[in-house]
């Protein structure tokens, strides 16, 4: 051993840091992606300053630490604290950090002159934006994100609704959760879910609809399995259309034909009639029925116990094993459970249910078996709907940051919701407009149409997404190939991705913990946390854009940039009472922006019982599920679960259970029927297998970030199509082969790539849709919910062919 | 005659054998024989000829056994091995130089806490196969395969991914656009304090995800890490951890940056 005093240490570190060069220099002739390791520390993390973020990707919202020194991110540590994820991260988690460091971010706003991309200045860049805000204000829409920040969303939000009268603002999470908010308004009035993560620790049965959290919540799902580790017994139903890793750790998998779900969550229903085990004090005290009318709407028609055993009576399991190809007896099986009052049961799904034509009705199917069993509100016994993305439910749930929606629940087309908004905001009567906006789809379509044709929307700014990637048919909605060169399209994103590609001016956007930020996740909780490096060049945070684009209008003169008072609409004041011009870039971190707009959103959260503390007791703590409830002694007190008088504030005395935002008026949530009908699009003789998209573990959505990971890239670097032997052998395709896949939309050629991640059954094939060289959404197909308007990316029929080189 | 026919029948059965025996024989010596286009045993078939790129040859069992497979190159059978050191083995760590096993450690991470890649390849769906050789660890032929450093979680590739995709065809052109990572990762610390010359060292890393020391200090560590002295089961008993570094309750490690100033 080298004798340890300061002249050994100073000379071993010197020498390891001579071996660090050698090695780096070794590391790059073998691995280009790697940058120099840092030599040798006497001690971990000297120098290092620690602080807390929640994690960049998913909705799962775990809390993760972060390590900067000299200005830049050098580690990452799962946060022990957090209770999401308890110390523990995923893959993606754990390189959070890397995903800053891509050697091609956008570091300086671009304008396209003569069909090139050329470098501007900030403030011409957002001259042109409000150029085109004043050729008709009426025209300009708003594409934002489930990663907007609680902030940035809400003043977009009160930017369109508020300023430009002008409901054209929907995120990216219509293609994501729509379908679940819209199953969670129809059954209990009030979005979101009523349980947590507790759920997790508690349930004896885990139940899997279309879900596969292995990959997708990954932290959520050890969450489960490693309750086994300890000895617990938790079973797994795994029912889906594809094998997974998820499949690897259940009990039982249940393999349905797609989009028949709706025939499986009918045939529990059926089983529990029939059976008598349905939970008769639940459902006579607590819930009320209702059916789908003629035209699919949120309010369906009222409907009575006697009406639903008659509908439901016809989902006998073996018309269910005819419908879904899942044996009777499984269903019987199901229907055991869900009659078993012993067990807790808790149901968790993500896009497998939410991308579906009958997204809304098979949310409202999986709600209503839960309720009518009586698993509901206690700590185990809930129907889960998970997020993809940070802040799906943080920003565009609870901000409403959808066309048709106001902050904290409040509905556009609504005029008592509209005039507290206007009071709210302290804008003049009648400035909001009542119509809702476009939603996603309609947006892209009435942006990539002529304006001759009906095509009035002129400009989209899209922030803090990838439409080019993740659009469906993106043929129809979002091609450089036939793009109006009327239409113009504004980008702010932190590297080059499909979008930019095609955008008229492009803007370089912070990210993560290069800007303060706050997002919610799927329990509810919402969390905060500061800015740790600066971004590079001249990136700039998406908040400050919409804010400096806002104050450009009003210097202009535009009078929807100005209050009732004639104030500007994000004047903001330090405590001394001075404006502080937080339009200029040079001033924006003079204050706390995130306060002070978090503070003024926190006013529009009591309405629909979704209280939200002070901004200060988010910096405090890992995150606060709502509705959060100043106690007696000052204290703030999150709430796990909903509607249960033993935990839900709200809930009176003596109720235990109360539907407190009840569709009905009287407390009671809805047990829901809808049929089973055939999907838009089947396989058929033409195009005769069935397409399913979706993730993998390593790559976070459309991989923008996660593909500029070098960890990440090497174990999953491209997108590939999976298929089953038997109808490989068929077609003559070997493992590896180029092949090309087609719809009735567009086609692709790409590797297959047999008994890899997930395991399709014959007749059916899967292609995540991450890699922008590969974009499977040319293939998708753009139908979607009539109630959500979420399209179906689980389904479409496609042919598989060799390709013909 | 009775008698002469089960001699008959008992003679040619022994000729039968003798045949039998004979082209087993044959039929081994040829199989274990020099394989046809040996040299590099997979790559022959990448090989020389135009037939052999038409019609590759299957390898012969010798050649799979000594086929390099990615970095596992080095591994094959070798039963001597598998006993493995024992904490009881005595331990000479005099004289070794831990920087080039830190620099072999970070090879496989971002930074110094960063859960490291799979240098191999591996099955998808169970952590019992991750187990077999990475619950207590296993030495072979000079590579290691190193002790879990935390308990057992059940879903090893949420945190550790393969470092080259298992993805058969050819790949597509590699993303060149995206250029480099410029992150430069948090670096392993080298040696622990010493209070004086021969005091215990400190624990120089936090703990979290590193609670068995023995994942890189015990008998199944890289040589210049070990600890000399692995039968000792309480290793905190000596060796003091860090509270900041651990990062625990209550103790105000994670200063908020005030209106997010870095």
């Amino acid at each position: 051993m080298s004798s340890p005093d300061r002249t050994e240490d100073r000379r071993t570190f010197l020498k390891a840091a001579a071996l660090a060069a050698a090695t780096a220099v070794a590391a790059r002739g073998t691995r280009p992606a790697q940058a120099a390791p840092q030599p040798p520390l006497s001690r971990m993390g000297d120098g290092v300053t620690w602080d807390k973020a929640p994690c960049r990707f998913c909705g799962t919202g775990c809390h993760v630490q972060v390590g900067t020194r000299g200005g830049r991110v050098v580690a990452i540590a799962g946060d022990p604290q957090a209770e999401v994820n308890k110390g523990l991260l995923c893959v993606k988690g754990y390189h959070v950090g890397l995903a800053l460091y891509g050697a091609d971010r956008l570091t300086t706003p671009l304008l396209r002159v003569d069909g090139k991309q050329v470098p501007i200045s900030w403030e011409r860049a957002i001259s042109i934006m409000a150029d085109r805000v004043e050729l008709d204000p009426a025209g300009f829409a708003f594409y934002g994100s489930g990663q907007w920040t609680i902030p940035e969303g809400y003043a977009a939000q009160k930017f369109m609704k508020g300023g430009l009268a002008n409901n054209h603002i929907d995120p990216n999470a219509r293609l994501c959760m729509a379908s679940a908010v819209t199953g969670f308004l129809s059954v209990y009035g009030v979005d979101e879910p009523a349980g947590t993560y507790t759920d997790l620790d508690k349930a004896d049965v885990i139940i899997l609809w279309g879900n596969n959290p292995a990959e997708m919540h990954p932290v959520l799902f050890s969450r489960v399995i490693d309750r086994r580790s300890r000895g617990e017994k938790v079973t797994i139903i795994d029912i889906g259309t594809r094998r997974t890793r998820s499949t690897a750790h259940a009990d039982h998998y249940l393999e349905f034909q797609p989009h028949t779900d709706l025939a499986i969550a009918n045939g529990i229903a059926q089983q529990l009639l029939a059976n008598g085990t349905w939970d008769k004090d639940f459902v006579e005290a607590h819930c009320n029925f209702r059916k789908s009318g003629e035209k699919p709407d949120l309010n369906g028609v009222e409907s009575s116990f006697q009406e639903y055993a008659a509908l439901v009576a016809e989902y006998t399991p073996e018309r269910v094993e005819e419908l879904s190809g899942v044996p009777a007896d499984d269903i019987r099986m199901l229907g055991r459970l869900f009659g078993r009052r012993d067990l807790k049961i808790t149901s968790l799904w993500c896009m497998g249910m939410n991308q579906h034509t009958r997204g809304t009705d098979i949310n409202r199917l999986v709600h209503a078996v839960h309720l009518l069993s009586g698993h509901f509100g206690k700590p185990g016994d809930a129907p889960t709907s998970l997020t993809g993305q940070p802040s799906a439910c943080g920003t565009a749930r609870e901000v409403g940051t959808l066309a048709h929606l106001l902050p904290g629940g409040r509905l556009v087309a609504n005029d008592e919701h509209r005039k507290q908004a206007e009071e709210l905001w302290n804008l003049p009567a009648g400035r909001i407009n009542p119509k809702p906006g476009a939603h996603t789809v309609e947006m892209f379509s009435l942006w990539s149409k002529p304006k001759a044709d009906g095509g009035s929307i002129h400009t989209i700014y899209v922030q803090v997404t990838n439409p080019g990637q993740t659009l469906p048919n993106r043929h129809l909605l979002l091609d450089p190939g036939v793009k109006d060169p009327d239409k113009f399209l504004i980008v702010s994103d932190v590297y080059p991705t499909a979008t930019t590609a095609v955008a008229d001016l492009v803007l370089p956007a912070a990210m993560w913990v290069e800007k303060n930020g706050m997002y919610g996740n799927s329990e509810r909780r919402t969390q905060q946390w500061f800015r740790q490096v600066l971004p590079p060049g001249q990136a700039r945070d998406d908040c400050w854009q919409t804010i400096a684009l806002a104050h450009e209008l009003h210097r202009r003169g535009m009078p929807g940039m100005k209050d009732k008072d004639g104030r500007f609409l994000f004047e903001m004041k330090d405590e001394a009472g001075r404006v502080v011009p937080v339009w200029d870039w040079a001033h924006y971190y003079d204050l706390n922006v995130d306060r002070v707009l978090f503070e003024e959103y926190r006013t529009f959260t009591r309405l629909k019982h979704k209280d939200l503390a002070p901004y200060d007791e988010y910096v405090r703590s890992r995150g606060l599920r709502w509705p959060v409830v100043q106690q007696a002694d000052g204290t703030w007190r999150e709430t796990q679960f909903r509607f249960a008088e033993f935990d839900d504030p709200y809930v009176e005395k003596g109720k235990g259970f109360q539907f407190y935002h009840s569709v009905t008026k009287d407390d009671r949530a809805l047990i829901w029927f809808a049929d089973y009908r055939p999907p838009p699009e089947s396989p058929d003789e033409q195009y005769p297998l069935w397409l399913c998209t979706g993730r993998v573990l390593e790559h976070w959505h459309s991989g923008t970030m996660t593909r500029r990971v070098p960890q990440l890239r090497d174990a999953m670097p491209q997108a590939y199509l999976e298929m089953h032997r038997a109808d490989a052998a068929k077609l003559g395709i070997q493992n590896g082969e180029l092949v090309t896949l087609e719809s009735r939309r567009g086609s692709i050629d790409l590797p297959v790539w047999l008994d890899g991640r997930g395991r399709p059954p014959q007749g059916s094939v899967f292609v995540p849709f991450f890699d922008e060289r590969l974009l499977v959404n040319r293939v998708t197909l753009h139908e979607h919910c009539p109630i959500s308007k979420q399209p179906d990316y689980k389904k479409c029929a496609v042919r598989v062919r060799r390709k013909v080189v | 005659m009775p008698t002469s026919q089960p001699a008959t029948q008992s003679q040619s059965l022994h000729i039968g054998f003798a045949v039998v025996l004979g082209v087993a024989l044959i039929g081994f010596l040829v199989g274990t024989g020099r394989p046809p286009l040996s040299t590099g045993p997979l790559a022959a078939s990448h090989g020389a000829t135009e037939d052999a790129q038409t019609h590759p040859t299957a390898p012969t069992y010798r050649a799979l056994r000594d086929a390099p497979w990615r970095d596992g190159a080095a591994w094959a059978t070798d039963t001597a091995g598998l006993r493995g050191p024992s904490v009881l083995d005595p331990v000479d760590v005099e004289g070794l130089d831990k920087l080039p096993a830190l620099a072999d450690r970070s090879a496989r991470r971002a930074y110094d806490g960063a859960p490291p890649t799979i240098p191999h390849a591996v099955r998808q769906d169970s952590a019992a196969e991750c187990l077999a050789c990475h619950d207590e660890g296993l030495r072979l032929r000079g590579r290691i395969a190193s002790p879990v450093s935390h308990e057992a979680f059940t879903s090893c590739t949420q945190c550790h991914v393969v470092s080259q995709a298992p993805m058969p065809g050819a790949p597509l052109p590699p993303d060149a656009a995206f250029g480099p990572n410029g992150f430069v990762g948090m670096a392993s610390p080298a040696q622990g304090a010493r209070a004086w010359s021969i005091a215990p060292p400190v624990i120089p890393h936090r703990t979290l995800m590193r609670e068995r020391c023995m994942s890189c200090h015990g008998p199944n560590g890289r040589d210049a890490l070990r600890s000399s002295h692995p039968d000792r089961q309480s290793c905190e008993q000596c060796h003091a951890p860090a509270a900041d570094l651990d990062m625990r309750p209550g103790l105000a490690a994670l200063p908020s940056t005030p209106f997010g100033q870095p």
